[in-house]
């Protein structure tokens, strides 16, 4: 033995050569070594077939065991491992994530549960087996490229030859050295229509869509590409007063995961619940109960700011294409497979065109050997060479008719053919035999000549026969961004020590100005006119004599500081009006107009514009007659922050008091409903749905008839679109009409909302609402179906003469029997609306641009 | 059952000179080994006859020494005296034949005792002596100690000085190639402590003009110098001293008499005090010795009258008296430091500040780490009564009476895949098997806390014996056995990182292997081949025709412990994992082991190694 070593060894050494390798030459070595395998042999998916290595080969052997029943998987993960040199463990794990997705293996046990991050039972329990789909689209082995296994005992495929954007379909996820890939799952039936549509030429966008369902903001998705992003939410409903419901989980996230999250930004105090249980089953169930007193809406929003509910995904679609990383989208991925599914589409018919070719060459061949009996010439022959020359001899005058050259394998094929076959030849069946065959090739042919098209119908078949319950799952909406610090439980109590300037939450002996929470910013005005905005920390020294401190509203124009100041300098007296909508954090801004001595007379913050009454009065003074007179805030103009304000007087004032409280000098708030986001807005998006005042209500009736009147508050959540959203005037009649499944007939009823506070149905239990208006005297005309070739006329209906206005919960009057087609307003009726006392509406600038520099910085957070 | 042996006259031999150093070479040269590691017997070989050069350098006569290694030929010239032609044979074949046993010519040397030479010339296959001296010229021949030529002196024009040519034997050093990065590494060594010396290796020349402080920054790469380097020389005495900005251990070489004690000793001893005592006098504070000699980086260069050793391969010092009429080794280099390095201090207060921040920042993290320490210590009790990742061998280096304690080895294997089968092929005398379970900790970024918070880290710093210094390192080689598959590349990557991070001087110093493991085995019924490379096995499958079976090793799991004997054995295959100073070790680690940066990515990408299947190609 040791010789044969030595011997060996010697060999080696001669090619090393004495310079030794380096450290830096190891690094490099190794690190190359161990990045390169990751990359290419186990994280990243090939661009091909769209499947890492792993993958690849448990299919192949799934392929290889395939028998039409199923196989324990820990035998397929056993057969895997003769091409797979690594753990079973995570074998078997590779192939539970690919059943999961639910394409490619029928599943047999338990497989575990992607909602609730259940694990698959052990290998040695669960079974598996190929689906249909799967056989039909990955496997073809005559146009398959083999290399050896890495014992070279075996054969395994390249890549597989798929017929289908299966990388796009099941999506890819891996963490491999320098680099790695995260491909989205997209939906089936989109894929193949947007193959069909590249390969027509036309545009098409792909979206991703998640087994979990859920809602997905996909504005930023830029194709899957290295910085997009796609934002995936839970789907979060009303369950009742006091809970919430998700039905919907967000892809990444497991009920367990979720509610893990949700328990935990309790415990920080983000969000207040009472209690969370999972009721998943075969759909995803968890309750959310809060506490009495917290808004739904408002708890909605806060499980999107502050927990896993709202997740953010950055795609990076990193594949393999010729044994390299390229970092492409997920377009372009399409494109490549649509373009190698043609592509292996023209290798199956060409093998297709060849094989039928050969069988109708020795079909014809066979025909001719016993129609023209030459089988007949071998029986003078007694040598093997003279049979096969005396066929050869006796073909030769009919070689004519086929389209190539016989070969002796041909001629010995012949001399196989069995006696009865002979004695019982059918020239008939042969030449029918023959052309079907022509028949067939012809159709080949004609495919290849229209591969485009074929390669449509293709997909089409594919999307017939396996796409039909596959609808898209996650419901593609835009997102409003939630403010946090809206939504935020306050949990901590703000205290200010105003005499010696300080601010926080741990000074539970000063005096407490109001809750907040720990992301709050707080602004302070001083006695010397200065004011700042700063994070709320436990105790924070702002300077002495403060005299306002509240939490800080970002882009709040509504708040309003009322104030009067002396100028330090030039002892004036200013008053000006000002509302702070954005600030740099942690500066000093100057109120008055900073000289030295400035001083703050009178304050006022007004959290809806309110405008006051004050009474200047004088210091006595020989040559002042008017010692004392009022000023009127409501006449002032609101402008910036840094703005002077107006003279008040250049005397000498003893003191500054407040007269009468005012009311506010603000337009009402005009409030629009985003469809698209199902949300209430102030930035002029979607449908104007009127102008509020401080106590006014939203009247909405949903899709099926359920009333309710909420606040017009803008973090409310709707779950459809609603028939009726507008501003809910009391008095206001609303006309229904809705069929009565039971009774067979259509009512029309007209009522009022009479209690405020109760989500209740405008129609009765077991009825269809058919239309809804809120105009007040409505005339109708009502379309009928048409009824068996009869042709009914059009009714028409005067509301308010058909019914008066009765209670809610009335049935209200028969109207017809017929079906109903349509309902069309031919007129509106005058309604004269109550009287309302109409308030003296003062114009107001809102916020101004001044001309200061420094006046309107934005907020830097 | 006993056997009758007998033991009459007959059995007692009387050794032959060169039969005694060629039965027992260890005796005389350390170990033998095949030259992957600097302390092989082939580098002993050179040592002994560079030696005689340098001395005669020593002694004014001849400034330049030209060294040849072509093929396992090295030869050697000097310009000095020569031998004197009369007994140039005697010289390099009779034993206790020299020229220093006067210590008044070469009272400060190393080879004193006449073996050097000899011990070369019985060692080598072919031995070549030639002296010139006075116009003359005498030549000898030798194989394996026999003369075989004995030329006349003749006449000849050449300058003066000696030639010595040597063939190492391959029957005893087996498949030895001279690695020039060990060659080189010593030359520096003598040029450095022989300023003025010039060595002309190949065609490269070595010298130096400051001797250990061109040391120490050949070492060092000048961005990690806390301040410039110290440099102080007396009589007899040589230092050079610096502070590491990143290595958290302390680094020494020591010298005497121009040899290269790696394992310290009594100077080295004396030195470490000192420096305490020094910096702790002139700051005034008492400082705690650790923190002082921190990160410290430091060369020590003494001449000692007649040095005794403690081991026949003079790696440390034993002597206590300088010799002749001067104070012990001890006395002498505390009154040089405390002197020359005080008033160093007193006159450069920019590097007496940078100390004691440095001291400072030690005192600090030490204090820091005291309670993961302390939690440590606990544990390295238990490992002192049993380290549980550890099977230890008979024989440690620090055993200095122990002729093999050069080949003490710890193997760091992977999981369960080799340390069993390891395990039953060892030696158990000198090899050590340390057990790894899984990948180890990424420790790039990370302070030395990680070092007694990680268990496994915890037990084998234990198991090397290496927390604060490498003086009392417990193995000479530490060879890193994973698998030869991607994973086990970076489980290397992950352990050298590991001590470049917090033990840069036990690779600095030449400790750390990995072991080359066959990649294929290619049989058929008669033979079986080991490859290492994939040349090899296509080789192999060449030359074993007909059909073989190739087994491609995955792991070290698939080789039995009956193979394993054979890769770990006299034919072991170990890559040194060498420094060098193409890059720093920081930036080295920050690009590899660090963060994802966009550089790293195209890095990748561009040199990705793509497997070429080459089963397919043969067929």
């Amino acid at each position: 033995m040791d010789n044969q070593f030595s011997e060996n060894i010697n060999d080696s050494d001669k090619v090393k050569g004495e310079s030794l390798v380096k450290v830096t030459g190891m690094y490099k070595d190794w690190f190359l070594d161990y990045a390169s395998y990751v990359i290419l042999e186990r994280a990243i998916p090939a661009i091909s077939d769209g499947l890492k290595p792993v993958q690849r080969r448990i299919l192949h052997s799934m392929k290889d065991l395939d028998d039409g029943r199923y196989n324990k998987v820990a035998n397929i993960v056993g057969h895997t491992m003769q091409y797979h040199p690594h753990g079973d463990s995570s074998i078997a794990d590779a192939m539970v994530q690919i059943g999961q997705k639910d394409l490619l293996i029928d599943m047999q046990g338990n497989w575990g549960n992607i909602f609730t991050g259940d694990r698959a039972a052990a290998s040695r329990y669960i079974e598996a087996r190929l689906t249909k789909f799967a056989l039909e689209v990955v496997f073809s082995p005559k146009v398959t490229e083999w290399k050896f296994s890495y014992d070279g005992r075996r054969k395994e495929p390249v890549s597989l030859p798929l017929k289908f954007p299966l990388l796009l379909a099941q999506g890819a996820e891996g963490i491999a050295v320098g680099l790695s890939t995260k491909i989205l799952p997209h939906n089936f039936n989109e894929l193949i229509s947007a193959s069909i549509s590249y390969l027509k030429g036309k545009k098409f966008t792909i979206y991703p869509d998640f087994q979990t369902a859920g809602i997905i903001d996909i504005q930023n998705y830029n194709d899957g590409i290295r910085g997009g992003k796609v934002r995936v939410r839970a789907r979060i409903s009303k369950f009742d007063k006091n809970s919430l419901v998700i039905s919907e989980i967000p892809y990444g996230a497991n009920t367990s995961s979720l509610i893990e999250s949700i328990v935990k930004a309790n415990d920080r105090g983000k969000i207040k619940i009472k209690k969370i249980e999972d009721n998943t089953s075969s759909e995803v169930e968890i309750l959310v109960h809060l506490p009495s007193g917290i808004s739904l809406d408002k708890t909605i929003d806060a499980l999107y700011a502050f927990t896993d509910c709202e997740t953010s995904i950055s795609p990076l679609g990193c594949v393999i294409i010729n044994q390299k990383p390229h970092f492409i989208g997920v377009s372009d991925m399409l494109r490549i497979s649509t373009d190698s599914t043609v592509d292996l589409l023209k290798k199956e018919l060409e093998v297709k065109l060849d094989e039928f070719k050969e069988q109708w060459h020795f079909a014809s061949l066979e025909r001719i050997f016993i129609d023209k009996r030459i089988y007949r010439l071998i029986e003078n022959e007694d040598t093997w060479k003279g049979v096969i020359k005396s066929i050869e001899d006796g073909l030769k005058p009919h070689l004519s008719i086929l389209k190539r050259l016989i070969t002796e394998e041909d001629v010995v094929r012949l001399t196989e053919i069995r006696i009865k076959r002979i004695s019982k030849f059918d020239i008939d069946k042969a030449q029918n035999k023959i052309d079907d065959l022509e028949i067939e090739i012809k159709t080949v042919l004609n495919n290849l000549n229209n591969l485009i098209n074929f390669s449509i119908n293709y997909f089409l078949l594919l999307k017939n026969e396996y796409g039909k319950e596959l609808n898209r799952l996650s419901e593609i909406r835009i997102f409003d961004d939630v403010d946090a610090k809206k939504v935020v439980v306050r949990d901590l109590k703000l205290y200010v020590n105003r005499a010696e300037g300080f601010v926080g939450t741990s000074m539970k002996k000063d005096q407490y100005i109001c809750d907040c929470s720990d992301i709050d910013d707080i602004i302070s005005f001083t006695k010397a006119g200065k004011m700042q905005v700063f994070k709320v920390e436990s105790k924070t020294f702002i300077d002495k004599d403060i005299i306002h401190v509240d939490v800080f509203k970002k882009k709040d124009d509504r708040t309003i500081y009322n104030l009067v100041y002396r100028d330090g300098k030039t002892k004036i007296i200013y008053m000006k009006r000002f509302s702070v909508t954005s600030v740099t954090r942690d500066k000093l801004y100057d109120l008055t107009s900073g000289a030295l001595g400035s001083e703050i007379l009178y304050f006022s913050a007004n959290n809806n514009g309110e405008a006051e009454i004050l009474t200047v009065i004088l210091r006595n003074s020989r040559n002042v007659k008017k010692l004392k007179w009022d000023i009127d805030f409501a006449d002032l103009n609101i402008k910036g922050r840094s703005s002077k304000g107006n003279i008040v007087t250049k005397q000498n004032v003893l003191r500054v008091e407040l007269k009468e409280k005012g009311v506010s000098t603000l337009n009402p708030r005009k409030i629009w409903f985003d469809s698209t986001m199902l949300k209430l807005n102030t930035e002029n998006r979607g449908d104007l749905i009127g102008e509020f005042k401080g106590g006014e209500k939203v009247l909405v009736i949903s899709d099926v008839g359920v009333s309710e009147i909420i606040m017009p508050e803008l973090s409310v959540h709707f779950e459809s679109n609603p028939l009726i959203i507008e501003k809910w005037k009391i008095k206001k009649p609303i006309t229904a009409i809705y069929f009565d499944s039971v009774k067979k007939y259509y009512f029309l009823k007209r009522f009022l909302i009479e209690n405020e506070n109760k989500i209740d149905s405008v129609i009765p239990e077991k009825c269809i609402l058919t239309f809804v208006t809120t105009i007040a005297r409505p005339v109708m005309k009502i379309k009928f179906s048409n009824l068996k070739s009869k042709t009914l006329p059009d009714l028409l209906i005067n509301a308010e003469e058909f019914i008066s206005i009765k209670g809610y919960k009335a049935i209200g009057n028969q109207l017809c029997l017929h079906k109903i087609k349509k309902v069309i307003i031919t007129e509106e009726l005058l309604y004269e609306e109550e009287k309302k006392k109409k308030l003296e509406e003062l114009e107001v600038d809102s916020v101004e641009q001044i001309d200061s520099d420094e006046s309107q910085i934005k907020i830097e957070f | 059952m006993s056997q009758n042996v007998n033991y009459t006259e007959d059995n007692i031999r009387s050794l032959d000179w060169k039969e005694h150093i060629r039965m027992r070479p260890g005796m005389y040269i350390g170990k033998l080994g095949d030259g992957s590691s600097s302390d092989d017997g082939i580098y002993m070989l050179l040592k002994e006859v560079l030696d005689n050069c340098v001395d005669e350098f020593v002694m004014g006569a001849g400034k330049t020494i030209e060294i040849q290694i072509k093929e396992n030929q090295v030869s050697v010239r000097d310009h000095g005296r020569g031998i004197p032609l009369g007994k140039v044979i005697d010289v390099v074949s009779k034993m206790n034949t020299g020229g220093k046993y006067d210590s008044r010519a070469f009272k400060k040397s190393v080879g004193l005792n006449g073996v050097g030479t000899k011990a070369v010339n019985a060692l080598s296959s072919l031995f070549v002596v030639q002296s010139i001296r006075d116009g003359q010229i005498k030549a000898a021949t030798f194989n394996c100690g026999e003369l075989n030529e004995d030329s006349e002196i003749v006449s000849s024009s050449a300058r003066r000085g000696t030639k010595v040519l040597f063939v190492p034997d391959e029957s005893i050093f087996k498949k030895y190639i001279y690695r020039s990065e060990y060659v080189v590494k010593m030359i520096k060594n003598y040029v450095y402590l022989n300023p003025g010396l010039s060595i002309d290796f190949n065609g490269e020349r070595y010298f130096s003009e400051n001797g250990l402080k061109d040391l120490l920054e050949d070492r060092l790469s000048l961005n990690d110098l806390l301040y410039p380097i110290i440099h102080l020389k007396g009589k007899d005495i040589e230092v050079a001293i610096t502070h590491s900005k990143t290595q958290y251990s302390e680094e020494y070489h020591s010298f005497v008499n121009g040899q290269n004690t790696t394992q310290g000793g009594t100077h080295l001893a004396a030195f470490r005090e000192a420096l305490v005592k020094t910096i702790r006098e002139f700051f005034g504070k008492s400082y705690d010795a650790s923190d002082v000699r921190k990160s410290i980086i430091s060369a020590i260069s003494i001449k000692v009258m007649e040095p005794i050793f403690e081991s026949q391969t003079k790696t440390k010092l034993g002597s206590t008296d300088m010799g002749a009429e001067m104070p012990s080794v001890r006395s002498y280099i505390i009154d040089f430091l405390g002197n020359q390095l005080d008033n160093f201090l007193h006159k450069n207060s920019s590097a007496a500040d940078q100390i004691q921040k440095k001291i400072l920042q030690a005192e600090r993290e030490r204090k820091e780490l005291s309670g993961i320490r302390k939690l440590a210590r606990e544990r390295s009790k238990k490992s002192s009564l049993h380290n549980k990742k550890l099977r230890d061998c008979r024989v440690h280096l620090g055993d200095l009476n122990k002729d093999n304690r050069l080949d003490s080895t710890l193997f760091i294997t992977e999981g369960d895949s080799a340390s069993g089968s390891i395990t039953k092929s060892r030696n158990v005398n000198t090899q050590a098997v340390f057990s790894l379970r899984g990948k180890p900790l990424n420790t790039f970024g990370m302070t030395k806390k990680i070092v007694y918070e990680n268990e496994e880290f915890n037990l084998l710093q234990s198991a090397l014996n290496i927390e604060d210094s490498l003086e009392d390192l417990r193995y000479n080689n530490v060879v890193i056995a994973t698998d030869a598959d991607v994973d086990g590349m970076h489980i290397r990557l992950l352990l050298i990182t590991f001590f470049l991070q917090f033990f840069p001087e036990l690779i600095k110093e030449g400790h750390v292997y990995i072991l080359q493991t066959p990649l294929f085995r290619v049989r058929d019924k008669k033979e079986t081949i080991y490859c290492y490379s994939e040349v090899e096995r296509v080789k192999a499958v060449k030359a074993l025709k007909g059909k073989s079976e190739i087994t491609r090793f995955k792991g070290l799991g698939e080789i039995s412990p009956d193979e394993f004997k054979f890769f770990i054995g006299d034919n072991i295959r170990l890559d040194p994992v060498m420094i060098d100073k193409s890059t720093t070790i920081d930036k080295l680690l920050g690009f590899y082991m660090g963060k994802n940066t966009q550089d790293r990515q195209e890095f990748i990408i561009e040199n990705l190694k793509v497997e070429i299947d080459l089963a397919e190609i043969d067929k």
